[in-house]
């Protein structure tokens, strides 16, 4: 197979600068085989705030990855996040110009323009505009609107957008190493629900969460499409930085302490029990009570669940979500933050593994890496499946189709 | 049926320096002597409340209740200038405010816009109010000139905002008090004056719904009057004196240099009348008085009009008129001082008798007690109001403790949702203490 096969999803996080090869086999189904990763610098609440130091740590990963593959990166899809990220839903209604009141594609397109069309801020650029269903002279949940009669076609879409100067600074950062190219760039908390949801679970309704170093990222999906989204800029940092101030401790000890001795899971039996870390000399600082760290620590992650809360009651859909609650990114590792997740949102949770694709298996079940492989995924819809030798009519067709399911897909 | 029965509950809150300023005066009427006989028979002083997050400021107030908004947000030592800081702070007490304003009927909230906490706090406790379903009024005045570019604007977006929330809001620029503050006003007199009439205009209307009437105007009339006029709600108030009382009262009402000679009441959507006068008040006189305004109307205004009697007013008239119109972009004015409360000067008139001073919970102890005395009066408006000196102050003192409050996230954007910012440890924006044990 040619190198076009192969599909690479970078995500620069708040933690890690982590790249997943992707190779994308005849059957259409994507392989995980190389992974590289490198612990962020000059990263913030996702967002590149020293270009250069970033720059070194994607230089690295990029690196890394390409050994692990055993392949050559020229291109890569880029995950975004940070608190610029916005999104909001629209529906687009156009009167159907098709022959005989046939709705073709161009119908299609321009309801989903249509949409798109109002609402953003200049400062911002639309980062997915994603189907969530159609109309069709007013009949409801049309899946997929070619070819059918009608006089009016109506779209909803779901529009994520981000700011544009700081989604362009993240491609800057990627391309000033040569030959890097950024083929397009992902909403990351879309690319970690394309890694964990399966079409099942899309369907019945879940919310993803992928709380990073620094950013929350979810995705709410209901009844196959996507209804909100959004980042709320508080991650695993704020866990550290919070202990730090509060036991008045540096912040790289607090990082340790989170991550021996941290839970979200508070009980009677941790009262007053005094916490060491191994290795390390302690005369004259402070005594850690586990109580003390926990209750820090299930403050914080509680707020962040209770945020992101009210957002899910913003849209409404509280109800609708029989899939539950998947967990990913770094903090889902925090010990008892399942149980905590499932207490705040009355829904069952779950630590989300990326089921979706196949591949280094002690990579895929990790949490952390759920956006960096839905990115690549996201990759490989973009490619489209491999081509076949095939007749013209075929192709039109399989094209046509192959449109339509890449809208439906997200 | 009426507040004279006391069942509509009237609160004026005061927000921020100028607020509390403005209150300061309405609670100085109720101390003094002359005032002796209206308390008994009229009820005294509205429900007032100082709210500040300068807790300094705040103890200097002589309003009787107070609220130290913000205390985890500023520490008490005030907004800085910065409505953003103004708005955390009302946020964080969210349910003190809530509890506040709870079953209440009348909220006036009278703040000084362009600075930190009177921009920033009050839309949001009007916002508040509005929800405990309070007819809510702003009565707001917007910064001098020369108070800068930057206060201005920030008095715009504050003003925008409170519009949004509130049934509806007076403004007063305060540039238009030049003339009435005199060629050789000092800074101080300009302020005052601001003040003041940011005091007349919620007193004027408090006593309408307050007195015993000839013809009374109640609850349900301002109402009816103010509510949803989101722009263009201006006053003014004159007094008569002498045979010919009502037609000085309009005249003095209608020409005030604010009411630009009447023009407003020509544009009039609602008009609201209220008279107040002595046991000597007849009906011609009130007829006369309503005619005239009624004269300068040209678009058949809705004319709600009351007449209260009041012993303190024998032998003199004193008129307020509330002009409103539904257009946007009306041009906003305000109500000329009475001759009496321009001459009152809070120097002479301060009584020396303690205030009661009553912090809610987990306020600092604040100097309870200090008597007011020309000199406090004097530091309590130039940290108040004077701009500068006033920002750079309370911005040296917070940046000091913001080092130690962020950690990492000291130096980069900020991370707030609904005006919380997120990069304070959750323990600490809740209040809830981590003990410290030092070996």
């Amino acid at each position: 197979m040619s190198r076009s096969r192969i599909v690479v999803g970078l995500e620069i996080g708040t933690s890690k600068i982590c790249a997943v090869v992707g190779e994308q086999r005849d059957d259409g189904a994507l392989a995980i085989i190389g992974i590289g990763e490198c612990p962020a610098r000059g990263v913030r609440k996702a967002e590149v705030v020293d270009l250069e130091t970033a720059v070194q740590c994607v230089h690295q990963s990029v690196a890394a990855a390409e050994n692990s593959a055993g392949v050559e990166i020229r291109s890569v899809y880029a995950g975004v996040s940070g608190s610029h990220i916005r999104s909001f839903n629209n529906r687009g209604i156009v009167p159907v110009q098709g022959e005989g009141g046939e709705i073709g594609e161009a119908d299609v397109e321009s309801a989903v323009r249509n949409a798109r069309a109002i609402n953003v801020p200049p400062e911002n650029a639309i980062l997915h505009s994603l189907c969530q269903h159609y109309y069709v002279d007013g009949q409801e949940g049309v899946v997929n609107p070619l070819g059918m009669l009608g006089a009016r076609l109506a779209a909803d879409v779901h529009v994520i957008h981000g700011g544009r100067n700081r989604t362009q600074n993240l491609i800057k950062c990627i391309r000033s190493i040569p030959p890097l190219e950024v083929n397009e760039v992902v909403f990351n908390g879309f690319a970690a629900a394309l890694a964990v949801l399966g079409d099942e679970q899309r369907q019945q309704g879940a919310l993803v969460i992928d709380m990073g170093g620094g950013t929350t990222d979810f995705v709410i999906y209901v009844g196959g499409a996507i209804k909100h989204s959004g980042v709320i800029a508080v991650g695993g940092d704020h866990i550290s930085n919070d202990i730090s101030l509060g036991l008045k401790i540096p912040c790289s000890r607090a990082e340790r302490l989170k991550v021996e001795h941290g839970t979200v899971a508070l009980d009677e039996t941790m009262k007053g029990k005094v916490l060491s870390l191994s290795g390390e000399i302690s005369i004259g600082s402070n005594v850690i009570f586990k109580d003390h760290l926990c209750q820090i620590m299930e403050l914080r992650v509680e707020e962040t669940l209770e945020l992101v809360k009210r957002e899910l009651d913003k849209s409404g859909v509280g109800e609708l979500l029989g899939a539950g609650v998947f967990l990913v990114g770094g903090c889902a590792h925090v010990r008892g933050i399942k149980d905590l997740a499932a207490d705040v949102f009355g829904l069952q949770a779950q630590i989300g593994s990326s089921q979706t694709v196949m591949g280094l298996t002690a990579t895929l079940d990790r949490p952390e890496y759920a956006a960096p492989i839905g990115i690549t995924r996201f990759g490989a819809i973009q490619m489209g499946p491999p081509k076949k030798r095939e007749t013209a009519s075929n192709l039109i067709s399989r094209t046509i189709y192959g449109l339509i399911s890449k809208m439906r897909m997200f | 049926m009426s507040v004279r029965e006391k069942n509509v509950r009237i609160l004026v809150l005061g927000v921020g320096g100028a607020g509390c300023n403005a209150v300061d005066r309405i609670a100085m009427d109720g101390l003094r002597p002359a005032d002796a006989a209206e308390n008994q028979s009229g009820g005294g002083v509205p429900h007032l409340v100082a709210i500040n997050t300068d807790s300094q400021s705040l103890s200097m107030s002589l309003c009787g209740e107070k609220f130290q908004l913000g205390i985890k947000t500023t520490f008490g030592l005030g907004a800085g200038g910065d409505p953003g800081v103004g708005r955390k702070a009302a946020m964080e007490d969210r349910d003190r405010v809530a509890e506040l304003v709870k079953s209440t009927d009348l909220v006036f909230i009278a703040a000084g816009l362009g600075g930190g906490t009177g921009t920033g706090a009050s839309p949001f406790i009007a916002q508040m109010a509005k929800q405990a379903g309070a007819l809510t009024l702003g009565f707001v005045t917007l910064p001098f000139e020369f108070e800068g570019d930057r206060r201005r604007d920030q008095a715009a977006a504050g003003l925008d905002e409170l519009k949004r929330v509130a049934d509806a809001v007076v403004c007063v620029p305060n540039d238009k008090l030049f003339g009435l503050a005199g060629e050789h006003a000092t800074v101080l007199d300009a302020f005052r004056v601001a003040d003041d009439l940011l005091a007349d205009g919620v007193r004027g209307i408090w006593r309408m719904l307050t007195k015993p009437g000839l013809i009374n105007l109640d609850f349900n009339d301002l109402r009816r009057a103010l509510e949803g006029r989101h722009d263009g709600t201006v006053f003014g108030i004159g007094e008569g004196q002498g045979d010919d009382k009502a037609s000085a009262a309009a005249f003095a009402a209608l020409n005030s240099p604010l009411l630009d000679g009447g023009a407003i009441i020509a544009e009039a959507e609602t008009i609201l009348v209220s008279l107040v006068g002595g046991p000597d008040l007849g009906l011609a006189e009130v007829q006369r008085a309503v005619s005239a305004i009624r004269k300068k109307a040209t678009l058949n205004p809705h004319i709600f009009m009351g007449a209260a009697i009041d012993e303190n007013f024998t032998g003199r008239l004193s008129m307020l008129v509330v002009a409103s119109r539904g257009a946007p972009g009306a041009a906003v004015t305000s109500p000329l001082p009475s001759e009496r409360d321009l001459a009152a000067s809070p120097f002479v008139e301060k009584s020396p008798s303690e205030p009661v001073v009553t912090l809610p919970a987990p306020a600092p102890p604040v100097a309870a007690g200090s008597t007011p005395r020309p000199v406090a009066r004097f530091l309590d408006r130039v940290a108040g109001k004077a701009a500068t000196g006033k920002r750079e102050r309370a911005k040296q003192q917070t940046l000091g403790l913001d080092v130690n409050i962020k950690g990492r996230f000291d130096k980069i954007e900020p991370t707030v949702y609904d005006g919380e910012d997120l990069d304070l440890p959750t323990f600490l924006r809740r209040g809830i203490k981590i003990a410290q044990v030092k070996l």
